[in-house]
């Protein structure tokens, strides 16, 4: 997953028509947003790393964040684009308890699907895992199958 | 229904999270008829 850099950067925020080399460069986001707005649900699968998310996710989430086609800026603010979508979050971490102060991932996660619709949100949490897995396994895949 | 499978790391640290994505994938397609997974 690439990340953002001053190519990328001149495509997104170009005026007036794009050139050719720009429409190439925003090719995978330009897919990768596609593939958002065409789902009805997201499951997004994410360990904790070093209290936040992997620099995968968090690129992945710069390719899909797009005024005009995820969210837009309305007089208030920006507004999310993508409804009617409910997403499930699976995290796990060795030490970071999920929700406390030392968990920028998953408010994180939560906060950008927000930002660009999706506030249907759910939690499948395997925190803490080092301390002991098996309850919180046990835990996960009882939620897992009250899934409808 | 159509469902998009993210899973944000491929190593060994993240296998949990996205094995347990993929149950949640399985069991949404075992709820809804007609579910698909388009990624």
């Amino acid at each position: 997953m690439p990340f953002i850099d001053d190519t990328i950067l001149d495509a997104l925020f170009v005026q007036g028509e794009r050139t050719k080399e720009q429409k190439d460069t925003l090719k995978l986001s330009d897919e990768l947003v596609n593939e958002v707005i065409d789902a009805d649900v997201l499951v997004i699968g994410s360990p904790i790393y070093n209290f936040s998310v992997p620099a995968s996710l968090k690129a992945y989430f710069d390719l899909i964040a797009r005024v005009g086609l995820t969210f837009k800026y309305g007089e208030t603010g920006p507004i999310g684009l993508l409804e009617n979508k409910k997403a499930y979050i699976v995290m796990s971490s060795g030490g970071t308890e999920i929700g406390s102060d030392a968990d920028f991932a998953g408010n994180y996660i939560k906060y950008f699907l927000g930002f660009i619709g999706i506030t249907e949100v759910e939690f499948v949490k395997l925190d803490q895992l080092m301390f002991g897995s098996e309850p919180k396994i046990e835990a996960a895949t009882k939620k897992i199958a009250e899934i409808g | 229904m159509k469902i998009l499978n993210i899973n944000s790391s491929s190593n060994k640290l993240a296998s949990t999270s996205a094995s347990f994505a993929d149950k949640v994938v399985a069991q949404l397609i075992k709820q809804n008829e007609g579910a698909t997974v388009v990624k």
